[in-house]
């Protein structure tokens, strides 16, 4: 046998194809950026999605983040006004020759499947409303493309670097009563302003997540359920956390929002993951939701789970087929050798032992009845914050005569940046993303990048004067600081000082000017002797002469004129001052 | 073993020395006193400490070469310090990882560590180093290797994660698991599914092999699986569907008998010992137990609603598996004690009976199960209580196993520092550094053997589904099943 096994693989591995389906796919959806201001309005307006962040477009970040953990189906909800630039873009960057492996599908909002009940209905409620669509009838739109538990993440998000896909979805894989794993994250202060203030509750030892209240709206008192203390009185509250929109969930509760009307959903973060929250510990709820999200004899693993040791026999869905003494019990197994007749079908046979491993005593309906009290699901939570700055500099380091070694640390801890979750669904976040990645160009570790940076910066400039062997597409009079990112194509004139700017593909900085701390995207133009200061300037801008231009944000296309003071301002084409 | 590492003790020959230090140096002076013959002994002892040490030196890596712990004290903190340093995102690893270990030896070349620095680093000592521990698999490296089902995958993280924890139950969800695969399984075109499907399978069973290993019930299942998928081979002209619908029989049937029936049975004869009025002693958590408590306390209400017996449940740090029982336990209606296990010899007076379960029975009858459980045999048969232990035959191995020490499993140690209701919150790793305070880092080896072995004559009876047996029965009915499965 063996050898025979032996043989066969030489030549079986490589013909062995890859297992093709997988636990989780990722649903990421795309919005218009309602809080980008000025880069929203106006002609040309580029999606959320591809904001440039050192000239790679956000949702580069997320799907590589996606990727990184293994998953392979990838679906992008996008509305149509993008859907163009957007497909685009991602079957650029990843073709299958970059990708093999990955599946990515780009649909359109508008392409989903129709809502079951009242077509009419729900495009009188689109043109009436907001005239955009909540996610969560997006998600239940697309429900038949959602074949598998799936992680919904937003297209603006930038990961810290602790905290891999991966580790959310062990997260949800290890808890099998777990419906929902959401992430929520400690913000940084500059962005703290720009995001909803919410107030949470939950469960530091079992990490459930309780409560999700918007602090808006809310009166003076605080109301909380005796239901939900008592059954968790450890249970904290918190406002310093906020939605990462990042939700790990189980199939079923796309089933639990087709029982919904259509029009009572709205939004998956406002409206339905609260809802699922509150589920999870208020029994009534719970209950009735239950046979829908945990639909009996799906899990393969619930008569192992019913055996396990670790399993709680009081809150789990499992345990209740654990004693499961059947009346047939006095019934002597034979052991049997061979399995039995062709007639009774595999899922007939796993039905069978599966029921009797069921069947509940009538004497243990009293305790049956007590076990329906159990809900058998909760939403669970994943909190993120930047890992404090390390402490063992501090601890006593065993013996002395390292200090040396300790020097060193210090002097690494120095430059320590808390990672934080940052995501570019407002200006704030968009600076502060800029500004991590302009860090990451200046620290101490990418000093070599930045060595090498410059040298391909030299590189890109010499093969541009020999390929046009004219100018020279940076004037090596001008200044560039190597905390500065410079996109290919772009003309730099002479004198211009560039510092701690992040500067797109085919831009134009003309002679003399100063730009600090800037980001400019794609083919803008900056005229001779403008000075530009913490500003961001979109794509096809245009800023005239001697203008003095100062922590400004202008959208698509916006110019302005020829020697404009301009301080504090956010613009979009067309608009003046 | 040894052949190999020995090649690879000449080359570095600083390393090669370190681990010499405690042993060659008694016999150093002797030697002067000139015993030739011990000398020799000697030689071959230091050859082979410079094999250990050589395993070691490969292990610590090029820079730490200094880490010995007498000969400079610097040298021991710099390397502690820089490992720390190096591994500080995986938290926990760093706190005890420079401990003057005067040897870190690998683990046998053919265990393939998933990843993660942590447990290993910390449990890595002279005595423990070969066991296997439970780390945190990389589920994205396996998803994107593109070999595993995804509930494989999902199995292997609910395993190593102590949800599915106990034999039973990690063996049903292995089986079961097994069971979908085939089902999903299309065998190609030019292959044989008897011969395509167990290399097919082998990189899954590889890969629960290192999220936990499978224990010996496990063992027995896969080759049971094995065995049946070779036996299609020898039946000749089947559909593949056919040979799948066999299979995924073969395997529904395997659990309901070998398990599920047997643990009827079991409870059907070992409730048979307890009597009304007995005081019962459990350890830990098991399945077969709880339900043979439960099913004897339901009929004992059914013939006398006057009657009944208590429990006391044992437990022990840092699982605490006892607590699930009790509650299962209690809230059938059984008066129950739940003790910690230093208080069992006091409780062990009005104890009628001990009922154990177990992982594995070794074919010298020891009982390979939950730690503590020896300590709980002893004192029971100190005490004159009788210790039955309730396994079924599935989990009857062929080795013999003298030891918890040759065979184990290292656990998690993340809560054995900290009290049970302070556990690490968010993703953010429960370092040691933190909970010990910083107290000690260096010279602080916590360490968590899952399992124990209870001799034989610690052990009145064997409960299995085809009888109450003596635990030397043990190759007996493995010689009978043998034939059978």
């Amino acid at each position: 046998m063996s050898t025979s096994v032996m043989f066969d693989q030489s030549q079986g591995v490589s013909k062995r194809r890859a297992v093709d389906n997988q636990d989780f796919m990722a649903v990421i959806l795309v919005g218009y950026g309602e809080n980008l201001y000025p880069f929203n309005q106006g002609t040309n307006v580029v999606s959320k999605a591809l904001l440039p962040i050192g000239n790679v477009p956000v949702i580069n970040s997320v799907i590589d983040w996606v990727l990184a953990a293994g998953l392979r189906d990838v679906l992008i909800i996008v509305p149509p006004s993008f859907y163009t630039s957007l497909a685009e873009h991602v079957t650029e960057h990843y073709s299958m020759a970059t990708h093999p492996k990955a599946r990515i599908d780009i649909k359109r909002t508008t392409e989903g499947e129709k809502d079951d009940e009242g077509d009419e209905d729900s495009e009188l409620g689109v043109k009436g409303g907001t005239g955009r669509e909540g996610t969560a009838r997006l998600v239940r739109r697309f429900k038949n493309w959602i074949r598998t538990d799936f992680v919904l993440l937003p297209c603006d998000l930038s990961p810290p670097s602790s905290l891999s896909l991966t580790s959310i979805l062990d997260k949800h894989r290890s808890s099998p009563d777990t419906v929902l794993t959401s992430v929520f994250y400690e913000p940084t202060e500059s962005v703290k302003d720009g995001e909803e203030k919410v107030l949470v509750a939950l469960d530091k030892d079992t990490s459930e997540l309780l409560l999700i209240q918007p602090l808006e709206g809310m009166e003076d008192d605080l109301e909380l359920r005796m239901a939900l203390i008592s059954s968790h009185p450890t249970l904290s509250l918190t406002t310093r956390l906020s939605d990462a929109h990042i939700y790990v969930l189980r199939r079923t509760v796309l089933d639990l929002l087709s029982t919904r009307r259509s029009k009572d959903l709205d939004s998956m973060r406002e409206q339905v993951i609260p809802w699922l929250i509150k589920g999870g510990w208020q029994k009534g709820l719970g209950r009735r939701w239950a046979p829908i999200l945990n639909p009996p004899r799906k899990d393969p693993f619930a008569a192992a789970l019913a055996r396990s040791t670790s399993t709680n026999p009081s809150s789990s869905p499992y345990s209740t087929l654990s004693p499961g003494s059947s009346p047939t019990s006095d019934h002597i197994p034979l052991p049997r050798s061979i399995p039995g007749s062709a007639s009774r079908s595999g899922s007939g046979s796993q039905v069978d032992s599966l029921q009797n491993s069921m069947i509940i005593d009538p004497e243990e309906d009293v305790k049956a009845s007590i076990k329906k009290d159990v809900v058998g699901w909760k939403c669970k939570v994943l909190v993120t914050a930047p890992q404090p700055p390390p402490v063992e500099s501090q601890q006593p380091s065993g013996k002395g005569g390292n200090k040396q070694g300790q020097g060193k640390d210090k002097g690494l801890q120095n430059v320590y940046e808390p990672d934080y979750l940052i995501r570019a669904n407002s200006l704030a976040g968009y600076w502060e993303l800029n500004r991590k990645f302009i860090k990451t160009l200046s620290t101490s570790s990418g000093a070599l990048n930045n060595l090498s940076n410059i040298s391909q910066n030299k590189q890109i400039q010499q093969s541009l004067e020999d390929a046009t062997g004219t100018l020279p597409a940076i004037s090596p009079q001008s200044q560039i600081s190597p905390d500065s990112l410079i996109g290919e194509g772009t003309r730099v004139g002479e004198r211009a000082s560039i510092k701690k700017c992040i500067i797109g593909r085919h831009c134009n900085i003309g002679k003399n000017a100063k730009l600090t701390g800037c980001v400019l995207w794609d083919f803008v133009t900056v005229e001779e002797n403008a000075r530009i200061e913490n500003t961001i300037i979109c794509s096809n801008g245009r800023i005239g002469e001697k203008s003095q231009i100062k922590d400004c944000e202008f959208g698509t296309g916006f110019e302005a004129k020829p020697g404009a003071i301009l301080k504090g301002e956010r613009l979009v084409a067309g608009q003046e001052a | 073993m040894v052949a190999e590492p020995i090649t690879e003790s000449s080359k570095p020959p600083t390393q090669g020395k370190q681990p010499k230090q405690p042993k060659p140096q008694n016999p150093k002076p002797e030697k002067g006193g000139g015993e030739k013959v011990k000398s020799a002994k000697d030689l071959k002892k230091e050859k082979r400490a410079a094999a250990v040490a050589a395993r070691g030196g490969e292990n610590a890596g090029a820079g730490h070469e200094g880490g010995r712990p007498t000969l400079s004290v610097t040298n021991t903190g710099a390397a502690g310090e820089s490992r720390q340093a190096s591994f500080a995102p995986s938290g926990s690893a760093s706190a005890s990882a420079g401990g003057p270990g005067p040897s870190k030896p690998q683990r046998p070349a053919h265990f393939s560590e998933p990843s993660g620095l942590s447990l290993s680093n910390i449990q890595q000592n002279l005595f423990f180093s070969h066991l296997p521990h439970q780390d945190f698999p990389d589920t994205s490296a396996a998803l994107i290797n593109g070999k595993l089902h995804p509930l494989i995958v999902r199995l292997g993280v609910l395993m190593s994660s102590g949800q599915l924890r106990g034999a039973n139950a990690r063996t049903m969800g292995m089986m079961s698991a097994f069971r979908e695969v085939i089902r999903d399984y299309e065998c190609p075109d030019q292959a044989v599914l008897w011969k395509d499907l167990p290399i097919y399978l082998s990189p899954m069973i590889a890969w629960l092999e290192g999220c936990r290993p499978k224990g010996v019930g496990g063992g027995n299942a896969i080759r049971w699986l094995k065995s049946e998928i070779n036996r299609l081979g020898e039946q000749g002209d089947r559909s593949e569907a056919e040979q799948k619908d066999y299979l995924v029989e073969a395997i529904g049937l395997y659990l309901r008998d070998r398990i599920e029936f047997a643990d009827k049975v079991i409870a059907d004869n070992a409730k048979e010992k307890i009597r009304n009025g007995d005081t019962v002693v459990t350890y830990a958590r098991s399945s077969v137990v709880e339900r043979v408590l439960l099913e004897a306390h339901r009929d004992m209400k059914v013939s006398d609603p006057e009657a009944g017996f208590k429990v006391v449940v044992v437990d022990s740090r840092p699982l605490l598996e006892g607590r699930q029982s009790l509650e299962a336990l209690s809230s059938a209606g059984i008066p129950c004690t739940y003790i910690l296990l230093p208080l069992l010899s006091s409780i062990l007076p009005q104890a009628d009976l001990v009922l154990l379960g177990g992982s594995a029975l070794h074919s010298d009858g020891a009982l390979y199960s939950r730690s503590g459980t020896a300590i709980v045999s002893m004192l029971a048969k100190e005490h004159r209580v009788p210790v039955v232990a309730c396994v079924e035959t599935y989990k009857f191995g062929e080795k013999v196993v003298l030891d918890g020490v040759a065979t184990n499993e290292l656990g998690s140690v993340d809560n054995l520092l900290s009290i049970p209701n302070n556990l690490s919150f968010g993703i953010k790793p429960n370092d040691l550094s933190s909970t010990t305070g910083g107290v000690g880092k260096h010279n602080l080896t916590p360490l968590h053997l899952v399992y124990d072995v209870t001799p034989p004559s610690l052990i009145t009876a064997v409960c299995t589904e085809i009888g109450f047996i003596p635990p030397s029965s043990v190759p007996t009915v493995l010689g009978k099943s043998s034939s059978v499965v």
